[in-house]
């Protein structure tokens, strides 16, 4: 009896080695992560998303959102909430569409009226809600301007009046909350990273394969099939509000879209492009263009209240980095550290 | 005394014969046939002639007659890539024919002289521009075979020109001149 | 025997045409090597150290721009490659290499301490994997 035991087992055990061998590749190759990748289009951008681990239907549940989001903020859907006040100039409005509103009011008033989400009138005197931009006549700047100001929004708990004929336009934030909208699903799905994109603003979030965080790189506003440098970094949203993105020129002045609500005319601040980095999707990308109003210096205690990091790149060319993205921020060219 | 004098003229003759055809070399455009930076190099005949029947030194005084009219004509840059690829590539070409097991031949000699010549020059090039100039090696070093290979065929038959003018036997410091010379010397008692 | 019948050194010798295959092998390595990795990156170095990196495959029409060195030089980059354009050097060498367009070719102006090369070197290329801006 136990011999016949022993003999099964010494026939067996050669079998059963051979078939975990066999089995190995596979069961490690269905354990490595595979990333789920899409390129959609949506909010006038390209939407860019690689996920890794999860359901795999994470990438199109971040779609969805990114579509019901814009459907509730776009100025350009006529069922959207922002278009429906804008049109009745006072309307109820949802929770979260409200917080924006109110973000953006709070931003207002930290950057003295550099950021302002009531310029509607003023981008489309300009017609950079379009294709074709055009130096506009003063008198359209100065009728626009009086329906511009954030005074003009009025909350009562939760309906929203606008005064003085004024129009939200929420597109300044727009990319940075389609970002985090689509980081959400991920973490709902149970991925363990991804990164998306929408235009200029990315999300990452948790690890690729490899256990590494994203490399996300920052385009030269001077060479757009160039990048200037690149931050390793996970978990947090980041917005580039660059001149280069929307201008055009005449009589060979260039005039881009990064417009100053109290002059009406393109903001300077003396940078090309800013890069903000913040856990807040929304907030990054708002920052961003508020930073590139503001200027280096006065940008600094703005980046602070909100917990935010940037990236500068002056019209000279000129790298400025603050002070948390040392380590984060690499670049073959010099930088140096903007004053915190 | 003889010998002397013949020497110091054969010397000038190669100095001479080394400009001249750097002169000539410098109007060459490039084309596909010689791709930008590349000459010919055939004026290293002069320099090889010299380390094979002269002196060595004499050899390097070529070489470095050669980069200084390069620095006068062609400026700076050139002068500094004439100097390191032509130093090094004498000294080698010295080594070459002061071996005495003649493990090389003209060409093998030739080949070498070229090959240093470009290696010295693409070193010197990288330390003013950076990893590009290795680029541009593998170019060169395919160049550089047929180049090193005609100034060797070249050498070896320029020796019989020399025979004819019997300055084949000025080497001042070759164990087979003083050989012959001793010979010579105990012929003549 | 290092001297033929005429007490001339040989012409050629089993050494020489060692040499010549060895010099050959390498180049052919060195040409296959530079000529392989990822992607095509146009590397402008300044001093030997880079000061732009362009991805050759994102570029959809030509433009230049200039790089000050110690003289100024002007770049062109197209879909088809990147050349020297323009230059203060005295002998425009560097235009004369004319227009690059695979991995392994390079430019430089030597007066400029400019150069240009394409690589596939990844080393050399910027990866990311998203982009902002």
């Amino acid at each position: 009896m136990k011999k016949t035991l022993k003999s099964l087992l010494s026939s067996f055990a050669p079998l059963a080695i051979s078939a975990v061998l066999a089995l190995f590749p596979v069961l490690l190759t269905s354990c490595s992560v595979k990333p789920t990748q899409k390129v959609t289009f949506a909010m006038g951008s390209v939407v860019s998303q690689t996920v890794y681990g999860g359901d795999g239907g994470a990438a199109e549940k971040a779609n969805k959102a990114i579509a019901e989001l814009d459907g509730l903020i776009s100025y350009r859907d006529e069922d959207s909430e922002i278009a429906k006040l804008n049109k009745d100039k006072t309307a109820f409005l949802s929770d979260n569409v409200l917080k924006l509103v109110r973000e953006s009011l709070e931003l207002s008033s930290d950057t003295a009226g550099m950021f302002d989400i009531t310029v509607l009138p003023l981008v489309k005197v300009w017609g950079f809600d379009g294709d074709s931009p055009a130096l506009p006549a003063e008198e359209e700047i100065s009728s626009a301007l009086e329906s511009v100001g954030f005074e003009n929004i009025i909350i009562n708990e939760s309906s929203v009046t606008l005064k003085n004929s004024a129009a939200l336009d929420l597109s300044a934030l727009g990319k940075g909350l389609a970002c985090e909208a689509a980081v959400n699903e991920y973490k709902k799905a149970g991925a363990t990273g991804g990164i998306v994109s929408v235009g200029g603003s990315v999300g990452v979030y948790g690890l690729k394969t490899g256990g590494k965080p994203f490399t996300v790189g920052i385009r030269d506003p001077f060479d757009v099939s160039s990048v200037i440098g690149t931050l390793t970094i996970t978990n947090t949203f980041i917005s580039t509000s660059g001149s280069y993105e929307k201008k055009f020129e005449k009589d060979g002045k260039t005039y881009h879209h990064l417009l100053d609500p109290k002059t009406g005319y393109p903001a300077y601040g003396g940078c090309v492009s800013v890069t903000v980095v913040c856990g807040d999707g929304g907030l990054s990308d708002a920052l961003a263009s508020a930073c590139f109003c503001l200027g280096i210096e006065k940008s600094q205690t703005l980046l602070e209240k909100y917990s935010a990091e940037a990236v500068f790149i002056t019209d000279g060319n000129k790298i400025f980095i603050t002070s948390g993205l040392t380590g984060v921020f690499e670049t073959p060219l010099g930088y140096e550290a903007a004053y915190r | 005394m003889k010998n002397k004098a013949s020497r110091v003229a054969f010397n000038g003759l190669l100095s001479a014969f080394a400009i001249a055809i750097t002169t000539v070399e410098s109007f060459l455009p490039p084309t596909a046939l010689l791709p930008p930076g590349i000459k010919i190099g055939f004026s290293n005949v002069a320099v090889m002639m010299a380390a094979k029947n002269l002196s060595f030194s004499s050899a390097i005084f070529i070489s470095l007659i050669k980069s200084f009219y390069v620095l006068a004509t062609r400026g700076f840059y050139a002068f500094v890539l004439s100097l390191s690829g032509g130093v090094a590539s004498t000294l080698v070409v010295i080594l070459v024919f002061g071996d005495k097991k003649g493990r090389f031949g003209c060409v093998g000699a030739g080949l070498i002289g070229a090959q240093t010549h470009n290696l010295a020059q693409v070193a010197v090039y990288s330390l003013m521009i950076g990893r590009a100039a290795f680029y541009y090696l593998p170019v060169l070093s395919v160049f550089g075979i047929a180049s090193g290979a005609l100034t060797g065929l070249t050498l070896y038959f320029s020796e019989r020109a020399l025979k004819v003018f019997n300055l084949d036997k000025l080497k001042s410091n070759s164990a087979v001149w003083r050989r012959h010379h001793r010979k010579e010397k105990q012929k003549n008692g | 025997m290092r001297n033929d019948a005429n007490g001339r050194r040989k012409l050629l010798r089993p050494a020489d045409l060692l040499l010549a295959a060895a010099i050959i092998a390498l180049s052919v390595f060195g040409f296959l090597m530079f000529r392989s990795g990822e992607g095509k990156t146009a590397v402008i170095e300044y001093n030997g150290k880079p000061v732009k990196t362009i991805d050759l495959s994102l570029v959809k029409e030509q433009y230049s721009f200039e790089i000050a060195g110690d003289l100024t030089v002007e770049i062109t980059v197209s879909p088809e490659g990147i050349w020297f354009s323009k230059s203060e050097c005295r002998d425009k060498l560097c235009i004369q290499f004319g227009r690059l367009t695979n991995k392994g070719e390079m430019a430089a102006c030597l007066p400029a301490r400019v150069s240009v090369r394409i690589s596939g070197d990844s080393a050399d290329k910027i990866t990311f994997d998203g982009i902002t801006g």
